[in-house]
């Protein structure tokens, strides 16, 4: 555009409203023009809001009427003020700078010291010609600098002020230019797009069609300018030609591969037909190739027909892309290598293409079955295949396997013709490599899932052999107590199968699924999940520590077992007993893995069963423990000898091992028990049943008991001193029939059903076990004992043949028998020896009834005073009867006569006698003794009970075998008596010894004077007398056993006679003969008995006497020539 | 010239030279001082306070809202301060656009008559599209004559 440069510069302000609006009030006369400016600026600054480089603008056309437009910027020339100064600000800025600059500098000069001659001068004002001072010269220099600068700075903005009055049109200008530059591009690019469209116009062609040539040709039938090449037709194939050229070509090829070729035909090329004009190389299992040749030169090379696969999968036909690839690759290697370089080829590319068909195959499966568990990575040529995708987590080990192509070369790198690269599978197992894996796959009928359920089991037999092998290491397994079989399959890793027997009844599968590699454990059950679950997510390595979980699980698998069995035959498994860990550790063996608890009910509730189940063996304790409130300690633990390792928990194994258990540990509680004791004890076995076989124990019977085995009386061993403690057995009592103590269990054999009188303890409803224990004690007298029955108890028996007691001893579980045996001991011994005591007074003491507890004897009637005593009475006098009881270790026998007895007098002091040094014996020998005497009292006493207003009589023992009777006769009205007072008559009856025998010694012992009274002068014939058995000494009398009762009746008679006021009648000559029908047993004069006959018979009341303490004064004579009476507490 | 802020121009530019004038006599002043006595230093003295009072006055104008300076282009600012002439400047564009603009007329020119020659060899050898090139023509300024002509 040619009028673009414009001189005018109305349109300078465009850009800035205000200013115009200023202009107008400054420069009225120009309003005019800056009204039309306006209008036209406005146009112009609308078009400006538009972006610069806005695209109408390029479509612009030129404006027809360019005068109207040349105040105006053109619309389509951009106004650029873009990076412009304001000059005002310019200005501004440099005259505050300036300002500044001369305050700082005023500031400054006014600091700088001022020369002396200034300061004069400034006073005086009177001119100096030069002050060339230094200070002066410096204060000008840096005012005449700053001055200087600073002009050359307002001059540089004069000029830019005074170039600024051009500064519109120069804007104008510029914007020209600009605009003109762009217009120029524009030209540029066009030309640019041009040489394109030229440039893309040859494709754009279409040649033209040849209408001459096409037009003779249709026409005439041939175009003469296009050239004749002259070619001959050959003569048509025929059948037979073709047959011998084949047939040629056969001939030929068969010469030259057995001739020309022979050394050069690689090994795998050996198997070859010849047909049809081809050859056919065959390599077994992977392709088929036939070949031909083209020239009868030997030199030349074959040429490549046909290839076939032979393997599967594999394509039947190659398409015809790849045939042609092939075709010229074969042929290529046949001109340069000859047979060798076309078989290398093609078994490489067999090779690739194998292994690419696993690859696919493998990305099948993975998309397919075996979906997330493989991952397929294509290496260069190999691939590798992992399996088990995540089975240990992200970060466990891996496993996978490569298959590519081993080279087949010789370790020392010489060629070996013979052997050619094949497919090579490398197995890492867990990250590591395994290099003698023998993994055999199939090359021929490819198979990528066969490959890996190949590796895959022999994976899997590696772990499950490994756990094998560890587990056949286990004492349990290596004893061959359980089975244990591990079942492997080479190519199916789901057939390998590690069969664990864990209990005797139970048998456990793991294997491993092939896919996800986990664990599977069979049957399943609560156990085998729970071990199942710890295969598969807590190990990371199972081929080392898989045997762990099995181990858990045959431990928690026995453990139950035992308990469902023991919980059936009456064991509780309990909750571990709070005991210390350390303390555990101790007692139970290195390699126990669980224990288990029980408690049999009815034990002591210190005492466990513990069941340590290891992978040695199961092994069984027993354990004692002490509760100290703070904590729980084992006290003792035995191990429970068993002979299995591993005993199946059957109910008859339990029930068995619960008797068993508390033989043991009853048994050790004897041992405790004798240990404590210090008594020696040897162990023999011995056997109570066949499943059973505790030793007894045989133990001294002098060191367990208080008399060492030595009977008091005859200081002899009563015994054999060897006891033997044999358990027997046990005794469920149900819980109403408890035994409070062991020691209540020997209450005398007459009391009805010991086990049964107990109250049930409260503390102890579930019942008690007690066992039951056999003491065999040998006497070795057994002709004495042979009077004892079978059973002298319940619970003891006595064979007679060999002298033997047995014992039934019965204690809690838990309990030691010895204080029992002991206290049976004791009164075996009291039982050997009352025997012994009874066998010596066999004559004249009867044995009703013999028991532990008590003896009952009988006596009175052996002898002849039984018919004396009918005589007298007139009735059958019973035989007597005493009791001795010997009940208890601590307490005191007793003796205890039935109503009516007349040793019921003295039966205290008997009991003395029995509990005196002379024991038994000494009673055995009182008994008879006493006997006549003592009935004759007997017979006085009742005999007055019917004289009561006359007087009575009353009997006092002075000691077992010395009495006094005294009469009190009370005066009567017939009697002439000074005195009102009851008369007192006393006599003395004393058992004295002469020459060896007892005799009784009577006399009267209130002797009134020298001279006597009357009614010793009633006593006279009395005394004087003698009968059989009895003798008159003159004043008192003496008697033997079997005569003191006459001798007493006689006298008695007398005093009767008295009290009643006559005399008897009756001589002592005809008393004698009439109440003495024995023989007379001769006797020596001891003193003269003296009788009186007439005495007046006093009425005394009766009074019954007891033989009771209060009664008996204790006036006990304290030595008599045959006994000694010690009195026992 | 255009008459609008020429008065802010001559207002502005009297006052710059003011300032000049100042520094040039305080630099006179400096030069000849202490020779003449105690004049020269009242002389300065307000030369100082003229000088200041002409800041005082480019300042004022300056930045008046009503003063209307016109921009300047940076490359200018630095043009002046290197010591060279800003008609330089100006001629130099003036001299660029002059040529620009003889060089776009040339090539209008040329195009122009290329266009037409093009024009004219399309519709003849495309005669199918000929009423289109006739527009194209028409509208690149050209006119259809040229392709009647060659019809003919």
């Amino acid at each position: 555009m040619p009028g673009a440069i414009m001189e005018n510069g109305a349109g300078s302000y465009t850009n800035h409203d205000r200013d115009q609006r200023q202009n107008g009030v400054n420069g009225s006369g120009y309003s005019m023009e800056k009204v039309q400016d306006r209008g036209s600026e406005r146009v112009e600054q609308q078009q400006k809001m538009a972006p610069p480089n806005s695209v109408h603008r390029a479509v612009f056309t030129n404006p027809p009427d360019l005068q109207e437009q040349i105040n105006k910027l053109p619309p389509e020339i951009a106004h650029i003020t873009q990076g412009y100064m304001s000059l005002s600000t310019l200005l501004k800025r440099l005259s505050a700078r300036t300002h500044e600059d001369l305050k700082a500098k005023v500031l400054q000069l006014s600091q700088m010291p001022i020369p002396s001659s200034a300061l004069n001068m400034n006073g005086s004002q009177i001119t100096s010609v030069d002050d060339n001072s230094p200070e002066n010269l410096s204060k000008k220099l840096a005012l005449l600098n700053f001055a200087q600068s600073t002009h050359a700075d307002w001059v540089k903005a004069l000029v830019i002020t005074n170039w600024s009055r051009r500064s519109e049109d120069v804007s104008k200008t510029i914007d020209l230019k600009i605009y003109l530059d762009r217009q120029k591009s524009m030209y540029e690019s066009a030309i640019h797009e041009m040489s394109e469209v030229k440039r893309s116009l040859p494709y754009a062609r279409m040649p033209n069609p040849d209408l001459k040539t096409a037009l003779q040709v249709l026409s005439t039938g041939k175009a003469p300018w296009m050239p004749e090449l002259g070619y001959i037709l050959p003569p048509p194939l025929m059948s037979c030609d073709v047959l011998n050229t084949l047939e040629n070509l056969n001939t030929l090829l068969s010469i030259r591969l057995n001739l020309h070729e022979y050394d050069n035909i690689p090994l795998q090329f050996k198997d070859y037909t010849i047909k049809s004009g081809r050859v056919t190389f065959k390599v077994a299992g992977e392709f088929e190739i036939d070949l031909t040749i083209a020239d009868e030169d030997p030199e030349k090379q074959f040429w490549f027909i046909d290839l076939r696969f032979l393997f599967s999968p594999a394509v039947l036909e190659l398409p015809t892309h790849l045939r042609y690839y092939i075709e010229s690759r074969v042929n290529a290697v046949l001109l340069t290598d000859g047979l060798p370089g076309c078989y290398k080829l093609l078994h490489e590319m067999v090779l690739t293409h194998k292994i690419s068909e696993f690859r696919r195959q493998a990305s099948e499966l993975a998309r397919g079955k075996w979906v997330e568990s493989l991952k397929i990575e294509a290496l260069n040529r190999a691939v590798s295949i992992q399996y088990w995708l995540d089975r240990y987590g992200a970060k466990g080990p891996k496993s996978w396997i490569v298959l590519g192509v081993h080279s087949g070369r010789r370790k020392d790198g010489r060629f070996d013709p013979k052997s050619a690269s094949h497919l090579f599978v490398r197995w890492f197992r867990d990250g590591k490599e395994i290099k003698d894996a023998d993994i055999r796959f199939d090359t021929v009928s490819l198979s990528a899932e066969a490959l890996l359920k190949t590796v895959i089991a022999k994976h899997v037999a590696y772990i499950l052999k490994a756990i094998h092998e560890k587990l056949q290491s286990k004492p349990l397994f290596a004893g061959n107590e359980m089975a244990l079989e591990i079942t492997t399959s080479i190519d199916e890793p789901s057939e390998t199968v590690l069969k664990v027997q864990v209990t005797s009844k139970q048998t456990i599968s793991v294997s491993v699924e092939p896919i996800t590699g986990r664990f599977i454990v069979g049957p399943g059950s609560l156990h085998n999940m729970r071990a199942e679950y710890g295969f598969n997510s807590k190990s990371t390595d199972p081929a080392n520590d898989g045997h762990s979980y099995i181990e858990q699980l045959r431990c928690d698998t026995a453990a139950d077992e035992i308990t469902t069995h023991g919980l059936s035959v009456g064991w509780s498994r309990i909750r571990r007993p709070d005991l210390k860990a350390d303390d555990l550790k101790q007692v139970l063996p290195k390699d126990t893995l669980q224990v288990a608890w029980f408690r049999r009910p009815g034990w002591r509730k210190e005492w466990f069963i513990a069941v340590s189940l290891s992978m040695g063996g199961d092994r069984w304790w027993l354990i004692e423990t002490l509760n100290q409130p703070p904590e729980l300690t084992i006290t003792s633990h035995l191990e429970i000898p068993i002979r299995a390792s591993a005993p199946a928990p059957t109910y008859n194994f339990l029930s068995t091992l619960g008797i068993f258990a508390a033989a043991v540990v009853s048994h050790y509680a004897n041992l405790k028990a004798l240990h404590s004791q210090h008594a020696f004890y040897v162990l023999k076995s011995s056997k109570t049943s066949s499943s059973i076989s505790l030793p007894s124990i045989f133990l001294k019977l002098s060191e367990l008991l208080p008399s060492r085995n030595r009977l008091k009386r005859t200081r002899k061993p009563w015994a054999k001193d060897i006891v033997k403690v044999t358990f027997q057995g046990l005794e469920s009592t149900p819980p109403a029939a408890v035994p409070a103590s062991p020691s209540q269990l020997e209450l005398p054999a007459s009391t009805p059903a010991p086990d049964a009188i107990e109250a049930p303890k409260k503390e102890d409803q579930e019942g008690t076990l007690i066992t039951v224990t056999e003491a065999r004690i040998v006497v070795p007298v057994p002709a004495t004992l042979s009077i004892l029955k079978e059973r002298v108890d319940q619970d003891i028996a006595f064979h007679a043949e060999s002298g033997t007691f047995a014992c039934r001893l019965r204690s809690r579980v838990g309990e030691s028998v010895i204080p029992v045996l002991t206290e049976r001991a004791i009164r075996i011994e009291r039982l050997v020896e009352f025997v012994e005591v009874l066998h010596k007074h066999s004559t004249t003491l009867r044995c009703d009834s013999i028991s532990l507890g008590k003896i009952i004897l009988l006596y009175g009637t052996s002898t002849g005073s039984l018919v004396e005593a009918g005589d007298s009475i007139g009735a059958v006098i019973p035989q007597y009867k005493a009791v001795v009881d010997f009940g208890a270790v601590s307490s005191t026998m007793t003796i205890s006569f039935e109503k009516g007895n007349p040793h019921l007098l003295i039966a205290d002091r008997l009991a003395r006698v029995l509990n005196g040094n002379e024991g038994l014996n000494g009673v055995a020998q009182l008994l008879p003794l006493t006997l006549p005497a003592l009935r004759a009292l007997d017979t006085i006493e009742e005999a007055w009970t019917s004289l009561s207003d006359k007087g009575d009589v009353l009997v006092f023992v002075r000691a077992v075998d010395w009495y006094r009777f005294s009469y009190s006769l009370l005066p009567t009205s017939i009697q002439v008596s000074s005195t009102t007072s009851p008369r007192k008559v006393v006599f003395d009856l004393k058992l004295q010894q002469r020459k060896g025998e007892p005799w009784w010694f009577v006399r009267r012992v209130d002797h009134p004077g020298k001279e006597g009274d009357d009614i010793d002068a009633l006593l006279k014939p009395v005394w004087n007398s003698s009968g059989e058995g009895y003798r008159g000494m003159r004043v008192n009398a003496v008697a033997q056993p079997n005569g003191i009762e006459e001798l007493l009746g006689k006298l008695d008679d007398v005093l009767r006679a008295f009290a009643s006021g006559y005399k008897p009648m009756h001589t002592i000559g005809q008393g004698q003969a009439s109440h003495t029908p024995r023989q007379v047993v001769p006797v020596a004069t001891m003193a003269q008995a003296q009788a009186k006959s007439n005495r007046p018979v006093m009425s005394i009341p009766k009074q019954r006497q007891q033989p009771t303490p209060n009664q008996t004064q204790s006036q006990g004579m304290s030595h008599s020539s045959q006994m000694e009476v010690v009195e026992i507490d | 010239m255009a008459p609008i802020g020429q008065v802010d121009q001559q207002a502005i530019e009297g006052q710059l030279k003011d300032v000049i004038q100042d520094l040039y006599q305080i630099m006179v002043q400096v030069s000849a001082y202490d020779l003449a006595g105690r004049p020269t230093r009242d002389v300065l003295e307000s030369n100082i306070k003229q000088l200041h009072r002409s800041l005082q006055k480019v300042h004022t104008t300056a930045s008046s809202p009503g003063a209307s300076l016109p921009h300047i282009p940076p490359e200018l600012i630095q043009y002046v301060d290197n010591g060279r002439n800003p008609d330089i400047y100006t001629r130099e564009f003036v001299e660029l656009a002059r040529r620009g603009n003889q060089l776009m007329k040339g090539k209008m020119a040329a195009y122009a008559d290329f266009r037409d020659v093009l024009a004219g060899e399309m519709g003849r050898a495309l005669p199918e599209i000929r009423e289109d090139v006739g527009r194209v023509v028409e509208a690149t300024g050209g006119s259809r004559e040229i392709l009647k002509e060659e019809e003919d």
